[in-house]
């Protein structure tokens, strides 16, 4: 089940969108990761825009991607009977909730369920996808990720441009140059979950330049 | 013959081996030098000639595929063209967004005017209805300041990407005649082949000879050795192959010198376009060359140039 579920994404994502990406709307890959052989793992990102998960889906192996979940808020993604369906099966996605009050399950709780089935995660720590082209401070959720499985792989990821693209708010999509940029899966240094936050943060930045 | 393989005169068959040959030796040539005395100068040539053998293939597929699969390659080249351009000019504001969808849109009918061999829509669609199209869309929406800018850079810039290169397309769908030996597909490859071969002519005359420059402020590089050169080389490769077209005994040494010069022009425009907004290259598509634009610069006019000649001299 596994499997067919791998090949149905990697039709969807690495095949039709990837080609949809790669040449109509403009979105450049710089070096490729050494992918692990296996999960778990997490893949850490900034947010501008609804293409940035769709970027990375498209680049994650054969081998990875029925057992990739971008993690998204609930809130957003579950808003009806019809997203829930979608963001589960098409996107592949761990719906968390973004406040304490809200029902649901601790989202740490619920990611780390899926660490344990040995599967990788995408996330955004940045929360919202915000201001194009703006770094928002990271929220402490993936540190805390972090402290408690410090031997999991962690993939930086910056992304470029893709706020031009399909900014927050705006359903029109327009081609324009972009690109992705991986960084090599690594273990965290720090140890407390404000030091790992900051950590992380400032991996992904550095892809930046 | 397959559907999908056009029945091709020997003619074009002979010029891509020609062009094979020139590979082969160039890749050879450069390699045994990175062997004997390693350089970056023959490390990039080489990443440069590898770059060539993947646009040699994409062009070879353009002449010998069904024209069909030739124009689509082409309209997808005009759009990542279209692209790199819009995305690197500081003249778009954000607000343009939705207008520039447009500008896309017009891509697939330019081509398909090209395809249809339409010569009235071919020739009027971009130059005439994108131009009040594009202002009227932004008028519309309404947002004044710095409108000027926006009304000239969106259709101008669909202009020199989209309008040029589908003369390409429109070049492609010419059938076989009694004065066109080779067809349309013939006359692409004369285009594309001498376009490039004088970008190499006039980088090495330049390289080898180079002292006068010509704008120094534009493209440093450039000098009026190596235009000279270039000029002379490409006019005597061009009567060379002058096989794949249907000009005569005059005509064939004046439009090779003419794509010389037009060719040079459109590596000029593009280079001031770019020192404007302060890039070297407008991408990286290409490993050792840079962006698309910075390999079709001179394609841009020399493919508009080639076509109005040869249509003037044989449809007026």
């Amino acid at each position: 089940m596994d499997k067919l579920r791998g090949t149905f994404l990697y039709v969807i994502y690495g095949m039709v969108i990837k080609f949809v990406l790669r040449w109509i709307v403009g979105i450049q890959a710089k070096n490729q990761p050494h992918w692990p052989e296996s999960g778990p793992f997490i893949i850490v990102a900034n947010h501008n825009s609804h293409l940035d998960t769709m970027a990375i889906m498209s680049m994650i192996p054969y081998g990875l991607i029925g057992i990739t979940h971008p993690v998204a808020a609930s809130d957003y993604f579950g808003k009806n009977k019809w997203q829930f369906y979608f963001s589960k099966n098409i996107i592949n996605a761990i719906l968390i909730k973004r406040k304490k009050d809200d029902p649901g399950q601790n989202p740490i709780e619920l990611m780390s369920k899926f660490i344990d089935k040995g599967h990788g995660l995408i996330i955004f720590p940045e929360g919202s996808r915000g201001e194009p082209q703006v770094l928002q401070p990271f929220k402490k959720g993936i540190g805390i990720l972090l402290e408690k499985y410090p031997n999991i792989p962690y993939i930086p990821v910056y992304l470029h441009g893709m706020g031009k693209i399909l900014p927050k708010g705006e359903k029109l999509l327009v081609p324009f140059q972009a690109t992705i940029t991986w960084g090599n899966p690594s273990l965290v240094k720090a140890t407390s979950a404000d030091e790992i936050t900051a950590e992380i943060e400032q991996q992904v930045l550095a892809l930046s330049v | 013959m397959n559907a999908w393989i056009r029945p091709n005169h020997p003619f074009i068959y002979q010029t891509l081996i020609a062009v094979l040959i020139i590979l082969c030796f160039a890749t050879l040539l450069f390699s045994i030098w990175k062997k004997i005395k390693p350089s970056p100068l023959v490390s990039e040539m080489l990443t440069r000639t590898y770059s060539w053998w993947g646009m040699s293939t994409i062009v070879a597929l353009i002449v010998l595929l069904h024209p069909a699969l030739g124009v689509t390659f082409l309209s997808i080249i005009s759009l990542s063209a279209f692209r790199e351009l819009s995305s690197m000019s500081k003249n778009i504001r954000a607000a343009d967004r939705n207008i520039i969808i447009w500008c896309y849109l017009a891509i697939p009918v330019q081509f398909a005017w090209a395809y249809l061999q339409n010569f009235h829509g071919f020739i009027t669609f971009i130059p005439v209805f994108m131009f009040i199209w594009i202002p009227i869309m932004l008028v519309m929406k309404g947002e004044t300041q710095d409108i000027g800018k926006s009304m000239s850079v969106l259709p101008g810039e669909l202009m020199l990407t989209v309008f040029s290169i589908s003369h390409l397309a429109y070049m492609l769908t010419i059938p076989i005649s009694p004065q066109l030996l080779a067809g349309g597909s013939g006359m692409v490859l004369y285009v594309l082949f001498l376009t490039e071969m004088n970008d190499v002519f006039q980088f090495c005359w330049g390289k080898v000879f180079g002292k006068h420059k010509i704008v120094p402020k534009v493209s440093p590089n450039k000098t009026w050795e190596g235009l000279i050169g270039g000029f002379i080389t490409t006019s005597i490769l061009g009567y060379a192959l002058g096989f794949l077209t249907p000009f005569g005994k005059y005509m064939i040494w004046i439009v090779p010198a003419i794509l010389s010069i037009a060719g040079f022009i459109g590596d000029v425009m593009v280079s001031a376009i770019k020192r404007d907004v302060g890039v070297k290259d407008t991408g990286n598509l290409i490993p050792g060359h840079g962006g698309l634009m910075d390999r079709i610069d001179s394609l841009l006019l020399t493919s508009v140039v080639f076509f109005h000649i040869y249509y003037a001299l044989y449809h007026g």
